[in-house]
């Protein structure tokens, strides 16, 4: 079923930051956010995931989501912060299992498919050696896929990651981008904002450029990521160069123009 | 420690400083005058000390320990705050004067009732402006500083009330108000308290969810679904109901809820969910513990079980604030 | 909690609200003369002795208190006088020739008085019934007004005597309750009265001295006969004014539990107190008649 976001208006303490911005997310497909920093990235994700007040349309299949209780839509919608929380000294086992709050009835422990599923999340996002570890005392790479594998844990059709590759090391990065492949395999959509250019047009379906709350681009990465664009939305001069693998897009200096 | 092992150890603990309580007491009776007096035969004074003094004592005590211990456990979840106690964030201290203003200006005659009414009124205005403070600001630091402000006006309040009453013996109460103590209490209280509390305990139960999905903050909680305003609410007035209606009869008792789920923590898996029922115990065994001492130290005088706690409390509150430069909780 | 010896809770409280003393005042006075034309009382309990006693238009100012009917059994008569809070500034500008007052009661401002010149006479909290005859004797002296005194004081030994030789054999038990469970022990102006009227008083055999918390457990051991609780506490809530209403005390029957001292008569050693005796020593005659004993 297809997530389809419909002349989306959001506003933020009276600012509009949003304007009517319409796009879908399919499953199977990684659609990679892309845009400078204040473009509404992040806003536009809250807005999906329910947390900023919101006009317009976001259905999920027939569902409106709006229309669903909170815990309807954590079924089918799962959220990963950009700003990391790791509360007291939970082991990484635990607080995966929170991704599981959801499913579970209220009062009942958890079931062994519970348990499956924090585990292939745990190994997924390549922490399963960590399980027993408390969460706080791990490194910032570590606690962000600690922070992934819960909202993997909560096994929903469909998956919003506000940079979740931000702070990680080059090949904690690509790993976390396979995972979000392998999710998308298994037939989930999913979101993820990225800023790493090269990041986005190797491993992503398809990318969306915000500018402004609106959408300056929209398409596959080798169809809409060149110079001129780049230079449009992020007011720098890029390399742009390809390989077997795809694109690779490095920023070499500012236009000069404030973008 | 496993779940259940611990919550057994914790209530057989509570269970033994229950009777304990039972047990203390300046008429001398022996263990078998004791039993016989609590359930059946017995002397008529003896039937009378233990089932009008000292039975509601002890329960009390457990009932207010288990209220104190819970409400400080639900608070520290909800705010992801390991500082936050109803003492130290002022909501004992604003149920004490809402008590305090309600009975002694006579407003609603010399009636017992204008205690919890009172008091659950002051605890509810509390705990709304600290959430209030919590939403906007969310550090610990403008919380306790907020509690600590409360705190000092309420206390400054309840004195002012006291003094200004026609009742020339109402300042001597001033004590019992800051400084907590349950001493003569009666089944009246019991009654008048307990069932409040026990409805606070249910909704903070309810809450058990909530709380442990804050442990990753509000937005990843509520994406897990949680209901961010009615979480509020249940744990608003279940701290309300509870801290409200065990001040009411029984003052300001500080550093019980702070203690225990500290103590306890390290023993569970820290989800906070899993802390409610531990502290809960621990917190009965806590202020029966605190409760036999205040009679067993003071015999002739007996002294205010606040003092103790206090006495407990107020040096670990500092060794956590020194710690909780380190944020290892 | 006080424990001194005499020392009553009401008066505690007078002092309290009295002892915020001025220190600003800095000028020299008068010296008394030997009958005093113009007499201040600082105290509710030299108010008492001296509203007996003074000849119209001596006592120019009492203490504020006087007027409290919870504290004062002659808060009407009191209103016919001027009143004072205890401030140095406010005898200072009444220059009076002498200056009456309790011995606890105003701890700086006495002495401040005294070193201006004024000349202060202070009269003891602790009080028994032996001692008020001799207290009306010495605030007559003071006063210059021997004879009426001397009258009060004889009249009081006389009905004192009366009560006393009525007593017998059945001696009933009595708790005296000053606030939240505290009693009146061993010393106490409460105790010689309970004494007089026929009573044994549980706290003194409890060896209180002064007053002192009595544990509710204790008396539901012992069993009182009465338990006096203060009178005017139904005015003004609080919480130890209903430690006597506890369920563990109404759980057995036999004791009785009430006000059964006039408002205020035993809180000062004067003239008044007599009424508590009487009225205590008709309630004596009452719960535990001596009958053909006598």
């Amino acid at each position: 079923m297809r997530l389809d976001i419909g002349n989306l208006d959001v506003s933020l303490s009276g600012r509009p930051v949003l304007h009517g911005l319409s796009m879908a997310l399919s499953p199977g497909e990684v659609v990679g956010l892309l845009g400078p920093n204040g473009a509404g990235k992040s806003t536009l994700m809250r807005a999906i995931a329910g947390l900023v007040e919101a006009r317009g349309d976001i259905r999920f299949g027939g569902d409106d989501l709006a229309a669903l209780s909170p815990a309807a839509r954590a079924r089918i919608l799962a959220y990963l912060p950009q700003t990391r929380i790791v509360g007291w000294r939970l082991a990484v086992r635990d607080l995966v299992a929170l991704g599981r709050i959801p499913w579970r009835r209220f009062g009942a422990p958890p079931t062994a498919e519970d348990e499956a599923i924090v585990e292939r999340a745990l190994i997924l996002m390549d922490v399963a050696h960590l399980a027993e570890r408390p969460a706080s005392e791990l490194s910032g790479g570590e606690q962000a896929r600690v922070l992934a594998a819960r909202a993997v844990a909560q096994s929903t059709p469909c998956l919003i990651a506000d940079e979740p590759a931000s702070g990680l090391d080059p090949a904690h990065q690509m790993m976390m981008m396979q995972a979000l492949r392998r999710l998308a395999g298994e037939g989930r959509a999913i979101l993820v904002s990225l800023h790493d250019l090269t990041l986005a047009a190797r491993w992503c379906d398809r990318v969306v450029m915000l500018r402004d709350g609106r959408i300056a681009a929209e398409g596959r990465p080798e169809a809409v990521m060149d110079a001129a664009r780049l230079a449009e939305i992020y007011g720098v001069t890029a390399h742009v160069a390809r390989d077997e693998g795809g694109l690779i897009l490095a920023p070499t200096g500012l236009t000069g123009a404030a973008p | 420690m496993r779940p259940l092992a611990l919550n057994a150890l914790l209530g057989l603990l509570a269970l033994a400083l229950f009777l304990a309580s039972l047990a203390v007491g300046p008429a001398e009776l022996g263990p078998s005058e004791s039993v016989r007096g609590l359930l059946a035969g017995g002397s008529e004074a003896a039937a009378v000390i233990m089932r009008e003094i000292r039975l509601p004592r002890a329960i009390l005590g457990l009932a207010i320990g288990f209220t104190l211990g819970i409400s400080g456990a639900v608070l520290q979840g909800f705010l992801r705050n390991p500082l936050a106690e109803p003492g130290i964030i002022g909501v004992s201290a604003m149920a004490a004067f809402g008590a305090v203003a309600a009975f002694y200006t006579g407003l609603a005659g010399s009636t017992l009732y204008a205690l919890p009414a009172g008091a659950l009124i002051g605890a509810l205005l509390a705990v709304l402006l600290l959430l209030a403070l919590a939403a906007r600001s969310g550090s610990t630091l403008t919380l306790i500083l907020a509690g600590v402000a409360l705190s000092s006006l309420s206390g400054a309040l309840t004195s002012l009330v006291l003094n200004l009453s026609p009742n020339p013996f109402a300042s001597y109460e001033i004590i019992f108000w800051l400084l907590g103590s349950l001493k003569d209490r009666s089944i009246e209280h019991v009654w008048l308290a307990l069932p409040l509390m026990a409805g606070g305990w249910l909704l903070i139960a309810l809450s058990a969810r909530a709380i442990d999905a804050l442990s990753l903050g509000e937005e990843a909680a509520a994406s897990l679904g949680i209901h961010m305003a009615r979480t509020r609410l249940l744990i608003v007035v279940g701290v309300a109901l509870g801290v409200g209606a065990a001040t009411a009869v029984a003052g300001t008792i500080g550093f019980v809820g702070l203690v225990v789920p500290h103590l306890i923590r390290p023993l569970t898996n820290r989800l906070p969910s899993r802390l409610l029922l531990p502290a809960g115990l621990g917190g009965a065994a806590l202020l029966l513990a605190a409760d036999v001492a205040a009679r067993v130290v003071l015999p002739a005088g007996e002294l205010n079980v606040g003092v103790l706690t206090a006495l407990i409390g107020a040096p670990f509150f500092l060794w956590l604030v020194v710690r909780s430069r380190r944020e290892v909780f | 909690m006080p424990s001194k010896p005499g020392w009553r809770g009401g008066l505690l409280k007078a002092l309290y609200r009295t002892s915020i003393a001025s220190f600003t005042l800095a000028l020299s006075c008068l010296s008394a003369i030997a009958e005093p034309a113009r007499v201040m009382s600082l105290n509710l309990c030299t108010d008492q002795l001296a509203m007996a006693l003074a000849a119209p238009g001596q006592l120019i100012s009492i203490s504020f208190l006087s007027r409290d009917p919870m504290l004062s059994p002659l808060s009407e008569k009191a209103t016919a006088y001027p009143i004072n809070h205890g401030r140095a500034e406010e005898v200072f500008l009444e220059r009076p020739n002498l200056v009456v007052t309790g011995t606890y009661s105003l701890q700086n401002t006495t002495p401040l008085l005294k070193r201006l010149g004024f000349r202060v006479e202070e009269f003891s909290f602790v009080q028994t019934l032996d001692t008020i005859p001799g207290e009306i004797r010495r605030m007559g002296a003071l006063l210059g007004r021997e004879e009426r005194a001397e009258a009060l004081a004889r009249s009081f030994e006389t009905e004192l005597a009366d009560i006393e030789s009525r007593r017998c054999e059945a001696r009933p038990t009595a708790l005296a309750y000053e606030q939240a469970g505290v009693a009146l022990g061993r010393g106490t102006l409460a105790d010689s009265v309970l004494a007089a009227a026929g009573f044994r008083n549980l706290a003194s055999e409890a060896g209180i001295e002064g007053m002192a918390p009595f544990p509710l457990e204790l008396i539901v051991e012992q069993k009182p006969d009465i338990i006096i609780t203060r009178a005017g506490e139904e005015d003004a809530p609080s919480l130890g004014a209903r430690v006597p209403h506890h369920p563990a005390l109404r759980a057995f029957s036999g004791t009785r539990i009430g006000p059964f001292v006039p408002r205020g008569a035993w809180s000062c050693g004067g003239p008044f107190v007599i009424q508590a005796v009487k009225a205590l020593a008709a309630l004596r005659e009452e719960i535990a008649p001596c009958g053909e004993a006598r």
